[in-house]
């Protein structure tokens, strides 16, 4: 590697890495699980710092002010596009083919503005599994997954609003490739204030558009 | 308010070391919690004076979230400093860290609070969705209290480190971003946040 790791592994954390640094890495992550570790962990530590409520930064003291900068502003992490155009057109054939009515995997999703949901593995499920999520404007929503596990033939995730288990609205369907990662930018079909949790569920498409039970990342929805 | 029933301790918040902005450091930190560790040890009145001072604002920030209701957030920090002065003398800090120990009483008391929000089912066909909620309430609370004890982490590192952090995770500047503004090269930047984001996730792994 010709940088310095620390370097590389903030950029990847922070998703400021080029797509073939980011290929290379990743091809060492799978095959080190040591660093994989260390990875996660800082990737977790970033999650929560990107979900902290504006009132607690300012523990740290008063909000600082910006200096206006000449360089444009690199997309976080999450809304980094992560999966090639044939990937994704790959997806989306599949996807239409199998009939599910889905949310658009987009190469570069809106800016998102609004408050971030992170939905962690339910018990049971592997706990690296990670979703965030992120109102932006005009009533979408943009959703990066990572680790999750792939899609199998007739397989895909769905992403619901939910209150319970009766009260509930499915808002886009995605699978996952071998990377684990997603990302989507959704238009919602009704105000997600009204939902108290936002449900990934593992869904078959031969067994119709109900919820599965089969959830593996919940968050509640903070007031 | 409710009032605290602790004889002759502070009872009022002290100024907060963080509230002027400077974050306090790892040792002063490490200090305040070995000072509250002997009172706790021997039920001295004034842990709750010393809790209030290193933690009430990570906590009292938490509660109002969490419970969205700044009346009801003040109660409740009045419980939890008097729960855990009570409690004090059991305390194992080789099992959890003070703030994680504190985070749990907020956390517990907090969704007491919430539980008593939610009416009781009359018709049981609403059973299973209140149960439902209940779990909704616990998730919440556990999420929230999660991020403030990420909060207070933050304002523990050293204020370059923390300053960084914020302008990446707050601001949302890129690290080219920030070194342009702050002058710092942009290599010392990567490698400060890359042992900013380290060291939280090593007092995150300490505490739980």
């Amino acid at each position: 590697m010709s940088r310095e790791p620390d370097e590389q592994i903030g950029d990847y954390v922070l998703g400021e890495l080029d797509e073939q640094e980011r290929s290379r890495l990743e091809q060492r992550l799978r095959e080190d699980p040591v660093l994989r570790g260390r990875v996660e962990g800082l990737e977790e530590i970033g999650s929560l710092l990107e979900s902290l409520p504006g009132e607690a930064w300012e523990i740290l003291g008063p909000r600082p002010a910006r200096a206006p900068v000449k360089a444009r502003r690199a997309a976080p992490a999450w809304l980094r596009m992560r999966l090639r155009v044939g990937l994704v057109a790959a997806a989306l054939a599949l996807l239409l083919g199998a009939g599910i009515g889905i949310g658009v995997l987009i190469e570069r999703p809106g800016s998102p503005s609004g408050p971030t949901v992170v939905l962690r593995a339910l018990a049971g499920r592997p706990s690296s599994d990670l979703a965030v999520a992120r109102m932006a404007s005009g009533g979408r929503m943009v959703l990066s997954v990572k680790r999750l596990p792939p899609t199998g033939p007739g397989g895909f995730y769905e992403l619901w609003l939910m209150n319970s288990v009766h009260d509930l609205v499915a808002v886009a369907s995605f699978r996952v490739g071998a990377d684990g990662q997603a990302e989507l930018d959704v238009p919602l079909p009704v105000s997600a204030s009204r939902y108290r949790y936002l449900d990934i569920s593992l869904q078959q498409s031969s067994a119709g558009p109900a919820h599965s039970g089969d959830s593996v990342l919940r968050a509640p929805i903070a007031a | 308010m409710s009032t605290l029933a602790i004889p002759a301790g502070p009872r009022s918040a002290p100024a907060l070391r963080q509230a002027d902005g400077v974050p306090s450091r790892p040792s002063a930190a490490g200090r305040d919690d070995r000072r509250l560790l002997r009172q706790l040890a021997r039920c001295d009145p004034a842990a709750a004076g010393t809790i209030q001072s290193s933690y009430g604002r990570i906590l009292l920030g938490y509660l109002r979230q969490v419970l969205d209701d700044g009346g009801a957030a003040e109660d409740v920090l009045q419980q939890v400093l008097l729960e855990a002065w009570q409690r004090g003398p059991d305390f194992d800090p080789a099992r959890a860290s003070v703030l994680t120990w504190l985070m749990t009483i907020a956390r517990s008391r907090a969704i007491d609070v919430l539980r008593r929000r939610v009416p009781e089912p009359r018709d049981p066909a609403l059973a299973t969705a209140l149960l439902d909620r209940e779990g909704a309430v616990e998730d919440h609370a556990g999420a929230l209290a999660e991020r403030w004890q990420m909060a207070h982490l933050l304002s523990t590192l050293a204020p370059d480190q923390a300053g960084l952090l914020r302008m990446r995770f707050q601001l949302g500047m890129s690290q080219s971003e920030i070194a342009e503004q702050t002058g710092i090269p942009l290599g010392t930047v990567k490698t400060r946040m890359v042992r900013a984001l380290e060291q939280l996730r090593g007092m995150m792994e300490e505490g739980r």
